[in-house]
């Protein structure tokens, strides 16, 4: 679990301090202003000590290095990503119990320097990113093609093909997961299977299909069943679930079933990062949250000097600034401009 | 000319006249009478050349009416209060000047936006269609607070303290400031 993560000079932010909730982080804020950079920063730091890493004799500095360009994949050194007016970028972020890691990157050094890894290199609970594009359709050979090629598509998207690859577990669900890929299977009305290195859509009714020709929206839910059924997702027991945009090509009607399955995710003991643009999945997570539930919704925006800042709660009324509701807003102010001619704010 | 109606203090500051329409009290000038058989919107206005029908509502629990049977309701009863208040007017003559009609409704903007479009639906504005020769309602418009004093600056709204409705927790959480750590996380 994260807990904290502090930023000084770090890409665009100057300075942040974020507390992390136990259960749902849920990021907002408009475009360039860091949501996707924080879910993988995030990622970067809970998943480049897993196990396997570990065992090759790195140390912190050189697999967090190698995490970070391969998920930011910035040209040339890595200090790139400190704050385009700094020349030493600090990160520190607390960890489950007493695991801590503090490290600096320097504009003239393509290693990151660790300065605190308390305990760090025992941490094994390994996360999952579900990229903003789903990858079931991609699947076939996109792990080979980054491994062999030098493309500028991030890490993000390999380790979640590597994620969805792993075979089924072969004990039977607990009842938290088997409840919850009942509801997966419900709402994409059928399996997805992975067959010789292709994933296939097996409709309820139907015959069955690739995953290129199954709807986008249900292929989501397919990564969700996958991940679900591998083990990658285990609550209580894997790592952070990181989702960037959930909502992307999927049906605005599946979102209560999506959100639904989060909070339970979350209420079984699963941490989840989710950055989002989208009323409909922001509402549902309002109206389906229970008194219990951990949900944190953090803000990010720009202050007037153009420094990216942030606002965290746990409550949807208090979301401040909210550029979801600011977009109704200019769109209620177009309706009432148009509809009310020249009463309206000449009146 | 100010005056207060459900929690919320209205100043139209270009008014002719401007009275509570739903008006309970007997010994009022304005005393409406017919409680008992007709809705009735909350505030009538009188404009140089139109006339404002006011409706308000605020909400304990605004989510509510994102369940569409709430929603629904909603629409329903603003649109009764709509034609009765007409009727109303009708018989009284006066309906001599267009009227407009104006919900303040303590809801996102989001459900604004939806609440305007479905009161357009039932509400028909304008000459509706080719037999009509006059219009019931020359349009609607549905705003919360911010919106209601964003788009008519000179008919300024805000709420006023000490109201039943001050604790519900919903426009004052809208209002409310940024709150700079993760309490309660």
């Amino acid at each position: 679990m994260i807990e904290s993560v502090s930023l000084t000079n770090f890409t665009a932010f100057k300075s942040l301090d974020l507390k992390c909730s136990a259960g749902t982080n849920i990021f907002m804020g408009a475009n360039s202003t860091g949501k996707s950079l924080m879910l993988k920063l995030m990622y970067a730091i809970s998943s480049a000590n897993k196990p396997l890493e570990a065992k090759r004799n790195k140390d912190s500095a050189r697999i967090l290095s190698d995490k970070l360009n391969g998920v930011f994949k910035p040209e040339g050194k890595i200090g790139r990503l400190c704050h385009n007016e700094a020349e030493e970028s600090v990160v520190q972020t607390h960890l489950t119990g007493d695991m801590a890691l503090r490290f600096a990157l320097s504009t003239d050094l393509d290693e990151v320097v660790v300065m605190n890894d308390q305990n760090y290199l025992r941490y094994d609970r390994i996360p999952v990113f579900i990229t903003p594009k789903e990858m079931l359709a991609s699947f076939p050979g996109f792990s080979s093609l980054y491994l062999q090629r030098e493309i500028t598509i991030d890490e993000t998207y390999f380790d979640l093909c590597q994620a969805l690859e792993l075979p089924k577990l072969r004990d039977k669900p607990d009842n938290l997961v088997g409840h919850l890929l009942d509801s997966v299977k419900q709402a994409c009305e059928g399996e997805f299977l992975l067959i010789r290195q292709r994933f296939y859509y097996k409709p309820d009714k139907g015959t069955m299909l690739e995953a290129e020709l199954s709807a986008e929206g249900f292929r989501k839910f397919g990564i969700l069943q996958r991940l679900l059924q591998n083990g990658r997702i285990k609550p209580g027991m894997s790592g952070p679930l990181f989702w960037d945009e959930p909502e992307t090509n999927l049906n605005p009607g599946l979102m209560k079933t999506l959100v639904s399955i989060l909070l339970e995710l979350a209420r079984g003991g699963q941490q989840i990062f989710l950055a989002t643009h989208d009323y409909v999945l922001l509402k549902w997570f309002d109206l389906l949250m229970q008194p219990d539930d951990r949900i944190a919704f953090h803000t990010l925006y720009r202050n007037d000097e153009g420094l990216l800042e942030h606002n965290s709660t746990d409550d949807y009324l208090k979301i401040c600034p909210n550029v979801i509701d600011d977009a109704y807003a200019e769109l209620v102010d177009r309706e009432i401009a148009h509809s009310m001619g020249g009463l309206a704010n000449e009146n | 000319m100010k005056i207060e109606v459900d929690g919320f203090e209205f100043d139209f500051q270009n008014a002719v006249d401007a009275f509570v329409f739903d008006e309970k009290e007997r010994s009022s000038p304005t005393y409406h009478g017919l409680s008992h058989a007709m809705k009735a919107v909350d505030l009538i206005v009188e404009l140089e050349n139109d006339y404002l029908f006011v409706e308000v509502k605020d909400f304990h629990a605004p989510d509510e009416y994102q369940d569409g049977n709430c929603f629904n309701h909603l629409r329903e009863v603003l649109k009764q209060k709509y034609r009765d208040s007409f009727l109303y007017r009708w018989a009284e003559k006066k309906t001599d000047k267009p009227i407009r009609y104006l919900c303040l409704l303590t809801l996102d903007n989001a459900l604004v936006s939806r609440m305007n479009k479905e009161i357009r639906l039932h509400i028909p504005t304008g000459i509706a269609i080719e037999r009509w020769q006059r219009a019931i309602v020359k349009n609607s418009a549905v705003l919360n607070e911010e919106r209601w004093n964003r788009n008519f600056p000179r008919w300024p709204v805000r709420r006023v303290a000490d109201t039943k409705f001050q604790h519900s927790g919903w426009k004052e959480n809208l209002d409310s400031g940024r709150r700079e750590d993760g309490t309660g996380i």
